[in-house]
């Protein structure tokens, strides 16, 4: 077999592939379809696709019911807008974001040394509330309840940087074909290799036949510059995030997780100190949220205003998680996409169908959603369509096997 | 020439006006198996949770291997090498019955070995093997890929065993094995314990209501009611003492 590290890093590709393949399709995007509307979208997207991840540590993986997590999230925007505005780098007040977010969830986390499960998530709804409360009343700090704007930082309007965004796609396409290539052993692997390869060349293709149209033209145009590379950044940042996350819950602190959810007290007489491990949760959780809070500022937001530390975010990750599936990683981020897409196309879906006043509606539309979810699919989207499929499979394995089956 | 290796001095938990347990002196000497016996709400599992330190004691201590642990969090005592299962299942249902062993014995690394995000839980190698070997101990070796709420009650109660013993524990506290154990079953259960004496001779407190468990596994017997111990002896002494047969076949006049 291949060489020990060699063969780590190609069996750890293996495993990611598919994160692999979203991020290179999900970085054609701006090529296939350039659109400076749907990827300032699409980038806010992944910002509560990554709060949405953030949130899945603390409920899905560890169990711990938190009603806070708009503290490191919001506390991680105003963060970055505090850094810049005294006067240091982009990266450093990204940094100071993740800090903050953690030390927030730290310290809200402190709190389950004495109280657990819905106690928990009544005193961390109090302490993000108070945040919240004492932050919109410092005008000078959070700009009261109209907010601030948090500038586009300068370097992401370089067109130059394009480039450098595209290298790395570039690199994460090699790597999607080269996989394709040598994990085929059987016949439909290399069918589906092929396949994969030519839809890959094809979107390539149209995006250079598009460039005279494209807004890769336009990349003197600061916005599109601006626009293009914050849309790579974020993309860049959630699916490493997602990676990370995923690779954390493969390693001995991802198993201590999913045993605290299922057995707490157990895990605490087999030797481990849960409360202790429980904050390493909150500050991991935390500094992904502060990250988030980080992205939402300065790349998809802009405006920022003491809302984002309100219960208004803990709700809507709370939504995203149930709707995706709490527990699965992929879920929540799943569900922060369906639900900020529809947020945004609300209406447009209302002049389509010919109702464009149901953007009024919006959370009554949203509430009806939930309680759909919740009735129909009660493990949410992926949780319900992975439990399906395992089911699917059962079947299919048991059928062969039973009718005689052998190879 | 053997050593006690767990001992408690006047240990008392008071739940109010309740004495759950009351002054109770208890020496378990290395390498025995040693019964606490005793009707419902005798105390026995009270006096267990003091030990493991779930519940602290109002008064009295607890000494394992000349280490005063009395208040001690249950995490510090399996560090110290005490392993326990529990009279209500204690398993972790939707794993898989290696994973139930495998994050036990997990917890032997350490913070340091926990907290590493470079390395792999599932495919460690070493972990898998001392968690095989638990289970083939025990009995399990042929259900490890299986989710452990599937197993049969009997095999629920192995499998919390195995989960303690996953750290090689020096003392074992089994609460009720054979708890809601079918009357058939009690036997693989009883032998599966047998198997763990004589792999690893780990000292046993055990707490039971069968009399056939107790007369194949202990050596010793404690008898409590309503908190105190009222009987002390080896297994036969015990069999024969009238006190303890008044105290379980009731009190005659």
């Amino acid at each position: 077999m291949a060489g020990g590290r060699a063969g780590a890093a190609l069996s750890e590709l293996a495993r990611n592939r598919w994160l692999l393949v979203t991020f290179v399709l999900m970085s054609l995007v701006p090529l296939v379809y350039p659109s400076l509307y749907w990827l300032t979208v699409i980038c806010f997207l992944f910002t509560m696709g990554l709060f949405a991840l953030s949130y899945d540590l603390v409920l899905g993986r560890t169990g711990v019911l938190s009603f806070g997590h708009a503290a490191p999230f919001g506390l991680g925007a105003y963060a970055v807008y505090w850094v810049i505005q005294g006067g240091y780098p982009f990266w450093l007040a990204v940094i100071a974001a993740m800090l903050l977010g953690a030390v927030t969830n730290v310290a809200m986390g402190t709190a389950l040394r004495r109280v657990k499960g819905v106690y928990f998530a009544m005193f961390t709804l109090a302490f993000a509330e108070i945040i919240y409360l004492y932050l919109e009343k410092q005008t000078s700090l959070t700009g009261g309840s109209s907010g601030v704007f948090s500038p586009r930082p300068d370097f992401l309007q370089d067109p130059n940087l394009v480039y450098v965004f595209t290298g790395i796609l570039a690199v994460a396409a090699v790597c999607v074909g080269c996989y394709l290539l040598f994990s085929s052993r059987t016949k439909g692997a290399r069918v589906r290799a092929v396949a994969g390869i030519v839809i890959l060349a094809c979107l390539v293709g149209y995006a250079v036949y598009n460039l005279d149209s494209s807004v890769l033209s336009q990349l003197q145009s600061p916005i599109t510059a601006f626009t293009l590379n914050a849309y790579f950044l974020a993309a860049l940042l959630m699916f490493a995030s997602y990676y990370l996350v995923s690779r954390l819950s493969r390693s001995p602190l991802g198993a201590i997780m999913t045993a605290i959810r299922e057995n707490d007290e157990r895990m605490d007489m087999v030797g481990y100190d849960t409360f202790r491990y429980r904050l390493v949760i909150m500050a991991v959780a935390g500094l992904f949220a502060g990250l988030a809070g980080a992205m939402f500022a300065s790349l998809a937001s802009f405006i920022v205003t003491p809302d984002v530390m309100s219960s208004t975010y803990t709700l809507n990750v709370l939504l995203y998680s149930i709707l995706g599936g709490i527990g699965t990683l992929v879920g929540p981020v799943i569900g922060a996409f369906i639900v900020e897409f529809l947020h945004f196309n609300i209406g447009n879906i209302g002049s389509f169908i010919g109702v464009p006043s149901i953007a009024n509606w919006w959370m009554l539309i949203i509430g009806v959603f939930y309680v759909a979810v919740v009735l129909l699919l009660p493990y949410g989207i992926v949780g319900t369509a992975m439990m399906k499929g395992r089911r699917t499979i059962d079947v299919l394995r048991r059928t062969l096997g039973g009718g005689g089956g052998h190879g | 020439m053997a050593e006690v290796v767990l001992r408690t001095e006047g240990l008392t938990k008071r739940f109010g006006e309740k004495v759950a347990v009351s002054n109770v002196d208890l020496s378990v000497k290395a390498g025995t198996c040693h019964a606490v016996v005793g009707p419902n709400g005798a105390g026995k599992s009270t006096l267990f949770n003091l030990i493991c330190g779930v519940v602290k004691p109002t008064s009295g201590r607890v000494v394992v291997e000349g280490k005063e642990t009395t208040g001690l969090p249950p995490h510090k005592l399996a560090a110290l090498g005490v392993g326990r299962s529990f009279q209500v299942l204690s398993i972790f249902a939707n794993l898989t019955v290696l994973e139930n062993v495998r994050i036990a014995a997990q917890s032997a690394g350490g913070a340091r070995a926990n907290l590493n995000p470079f390395s792999f839980a599932y495919s460690n190698r070493k972990l898998i093997d001392v968690s095989e070997e638990v289970l083939g101990v025990v009995g399990l070796a042929d259900k490890s890929p299986l989710p452990a709420s599937i197993l049969t009650p009997s095999d629920k109660r192995k499998l919390d065993m195995a989960i303690a013993l996953a750290r090689k524990p020096t003392i074992l506290l089994l609460d009720e094995p054979t708890g809601g154990v079918s009357i058939e079953d009690i036997p693989s259960v009883i032998e599966a314990v047998k198997n763990v004496r004589r792999k690893w001779n780990p000292t046993l407190l055990l707490i039971e209501h069968k009399m056939e468990a107790i007369k194949s596994l202990a050596d010793y017997v404690t008898v409590m009611d309503r908190g105190a111990v009222i009987a002390e002896g080896t297994t036969n002494e015990i069999e024969q003492d009238e006190h303890v047969q008044e105290v379980y076949l009731g009190r005659t006049a």
